[in-house]
């Protein structure tokens, strides 16, 4: 039996606000946008992850979660209505340990949009190596310093091979967020 | 009709549809009236709504028997957390977010055992028999238009 204990947004204004700072993060790749949110998600989820979810997500979208069992699944079918579904098939993944990024449904030609989104969790922007981000959306380039590992970034180059098909990628760190759409070029520094 | 629940914990499901139904069909008037005689509801956090949405309601209304989609209906539902920490909801037509809450609150004291009794006595109870009355009442009168065809009956035997 489900078993909920903790309130999503309190109103609709919360999930417009979460909107318009998601679609900032997206079209500033590499910004760090804190959400302006009061939400107690259930554990281990980051007050961002909660967020964007709550704001993405509803009956027609499915959702794979991996990492999470019980009550954060829960608390989302819940508020959401989400489907939940294995990483392969999903059009959200919300993760920790980035999952092989070829595992997931990139889209198709005709329909790119239909690309998956990954929602990585991170333990805090501002620590880790220094990635420079260049690509649409980004003037000249821009630096990010990020916990994301080397085997990650490398996976991250399936992007291009892809296009116009490809994975997004939301990082969420406590309750903030940075956006690296598909058509971002991550290096090291 | 309900079923003689006084002085024991409920903890079937069909114990909770019962007075969820008896909620639904109540109005907030009746609800607040008989809420005067019952113990003051515990402090409580809002999980979703209320929220009105629209549920396809369904039936048998042909001649077949097959389910038919009668139509959308209105739908207004909420969920609280009690300060017990028991969750509670409530569903009901209409539109009208203060009945609903109040529902969800009352699921909520109405599935902890110690407070099950005040509260079915003091509410569920007097509710229930208003509509049952109500009923009494409208078959009472619709009896009296009964025509028995005694004689086409016979006929056909």
């Amino acid at each position: 039996m489900m078993d909920v204990r903790l309130p999503g947004f309190a109103n609709n204004l919360e999930s417009q606000r979460c909107f318009r700072a998601i679609l900032q993060a997206m079209s500033h790749p590499g910004l760090i946008i804190t959400l302006d949110i009061n939400l107690t998600p259930p554990a281990p989820l980051s007050v961002a992850t909660a967020a964007a979810l709550l704001t993405l997500v509803d009956a027609t979208v499915r959702v794979a979660m991996p990492e999470n069992t019980g009550a954060g699944v829960d608390w989302l079918v819940f508020h959401t209505g989400a489907r939940i579904a294995a990483a392969a098939e999903a059009d959200f993944i919300v993760a920790s340990a980035p999952p092989s990024l070829a595992n997931l449904y990139p889209g198709t030609d005709e329909e790119p949009e239909a690309g998956a989104t990954l929602i990585l969790e991170l333990p805090g922007f501002g620590c880790g190596p220094l990635f420079r981000l260049t690509g649409p959306g980004i003037e000249s380039n821009i630096m990010l310093q990020a916990p994301l590992d080397a085997a990650f970034i490398a996976d991250w180059r399936m992007n291009d091979a892809l296009a116009p098909r490809g994975i997004d990628l939301l990082l969420c760190a406590g309750a903030s967020i940075v956006g690296l759409p598909r058509s971002v070029t991550i290096e090291e520094v | 009709m309900l079923d003689d629940l006084s002085g024991r914990a409920p903890k079937t499901i069909a114990a909770r549809q019962a007075w969820l139904g008896v909620l639904a069909r109540a109005s907030l008037e009746e609800m607040r009236s008989n809420l005067a005689d019952a113990p003051d509801l515990p402090d409580y956090t809002i999980l979703r709504g209320p929220e009105t949405g629209m549920a396809m309601a369904r039936g048998r209304i042909g001649g077949g028997g097959a389910a038919f989609n009668l139509g959308e209906m209105t739908i207004t539902r909420c969920s609280i957390r009690d300060a017990t920490g028991r969750v509670g909801h409530g569903y009901a037509a209409g539109r009208d977010d203060a009945k609903v809450e109040l529902i969800a609150r009352l699921d909520a004291v109405l599935q902890n055992a110690a407070t099950f009794a005040a509260f079915h006595a003091a509410i569920i109870v007097p509710l229930a028999k208003t509509r049952a009355d109500r009923w009494a009442a409208i078959e009472a009168q619709a009896a009296q238009t009964n025509v028995n065809f005694f004689t086409l009956a016979t006929m056909r035997t």
